[in-house]
């Protein structure tokens, strides 16, 4: 009996191990369109599944901002690199894409709490040296989709909101 | 022809830096002194001598050498005491604005230079203003959580003060404060 517990346990292991961290978070339960349950700062959020474990993602704000991001994945299980469409300007100045010491933001997410939590970020650093590093946690829960937004900036206090998204 | 001069023009001026970055002088010279280390809940952990060397750099920039040692109940002559050094250099940023850590030239080097930071390359910066000199060190780990560290080094009166804290994914989880006192120039 206690070789065939020990057999259960490795295998409970190794499904662990192989599990794909995109297949947790993404199609299942954050694909789609959800908005916001009532005064949180962020007013929407879409995900939608492509081929290759690729996904698109949009955040929107209530303070105006917008995160519009093709999620690709990295050679690190369960991070993806993000990118924003470039600009006129980011070609004006030669910027390169997710180099914040060149003025451009950089994105990049990851699968947290064994799958369950999708990570999303964004750290920009202004010309003048000031940065502004935003981490927004979405996690789905029983009545639609809880989130955690920190804001960290130069010479600030950490910022902390969190509220609740429904389909 | 006069107006695509006239608007490249336009474009030169207005990518040009309009403030360059403070240099930080007051806080030049040799420094020396004391720091404490406490942890998340803020309980002190250890206690360090610190040696802070700072000093311009090529035309523009500045370099900053430290070293510490941690000591064992209060004494540097124990068995346990660790030794640490560190330096780093910092030259302008493209924008003028702020500083960005100079490259070091290392022919024995493995990484490429132009790895993306989502591939873990660090990077480093410092900004200096009327609140003192802030160095920053971001780096993305391998399971996609961020470490980002925080030097803030300023001037009180003759002394020079120093806050560091280790934030890992948005949670502090180590902090170190500091002062010291010129010895050198």
């Amino acid at each position: 009996m206690a070789i065939v517990r020990r057999l259960a346990w490795l295998f409970a292991l190794l499904a662990a191990l192989a599990a794909d961290p995109l297949r947790a978070v993404s199609p299942g339960e954050l694909a789609g369109r959800w908005r916001d349950a009532g005064g949180g700062p962020v007013a929407e959020f879409r995900l939608q599944p492509e081929d290759g474990d690729r996904f698109l993602v949009t955040v929107r704000f209530t303070d105006g901002g917008r995160w519009d991001l093709e999620c690709v994945p990295t050679g690190r299980p369960g991070v993806w690199a993000a990118s924003s469409p470039t600009g006129m300007l980011d070609w004006l100045f030669a910027r390169r894409r997710g180099e914040p010491l060149e003025g451009a933001p950089l994105f990049w997410a990851r699968a947290a709490a064994g799958g369950v939590t999708l990570v999303l970020y964004r750290l920009a650093i202004a010309p003048d040296g000031g940065f502004r590093l935003d981490r927004l946690a979405l996690t789905p829960a029983a009545e639609g989709l809880d989130y955690d937004l920190r804001i960290l900036a130069h010479d600030r206090e950490t910022v902390r909101l969190a509220g609740r998204l429904v389909r | 022809m006069r107006r695509a001069a006239a608007f490249l023009l336009l474009v030169l001026v207005a990518s040009a830096p309009a403030v360059r970055a403070a240099v930080p002088r007051d806080l030049f010279g040799t420094w020396v002194g004391y720091a404490t280390v406490l942890d998340a809940a803020g309980q002190v952990v250890e206690e360090r001598e610190l040696d802070v060397v700072i000093r311009p750099f090529a035309r523009r920039g500045f370099r900053i050498r430290w070293t510490s040692v941690t000591l064992v109940a209060g004494r540097r002559d124990r068995p346990g005491v660790v030794w640490r050094e560190s330096a780093v250099a910092f030259v302008p940023a493209r924008s003028g604005r702020y500083y960005v850590e100079a490259p070091r030239f290392d022919p024995f080097r493995e990484r490429p230079r132009d790895e993306a930071p989502v591939e873990g390359r660090p990077l480093r910066w410092a900004v200096a203003g009327p609140r003192g000199l802030f160095v920053y060190s971001f780096q993305i780990l391998e399971d996609g959580r961020f470490e980002l560290q925080r030097y803030r080094r300023w001037r009180e009166g003759e002394r020079l003060r120093l806050l560091y804290e280790r934030i890992l994914d948005g949670e502090v989880v180590k902090r170190i404060v500091g002062q010291g006192i010129r010895v050198a120039d």
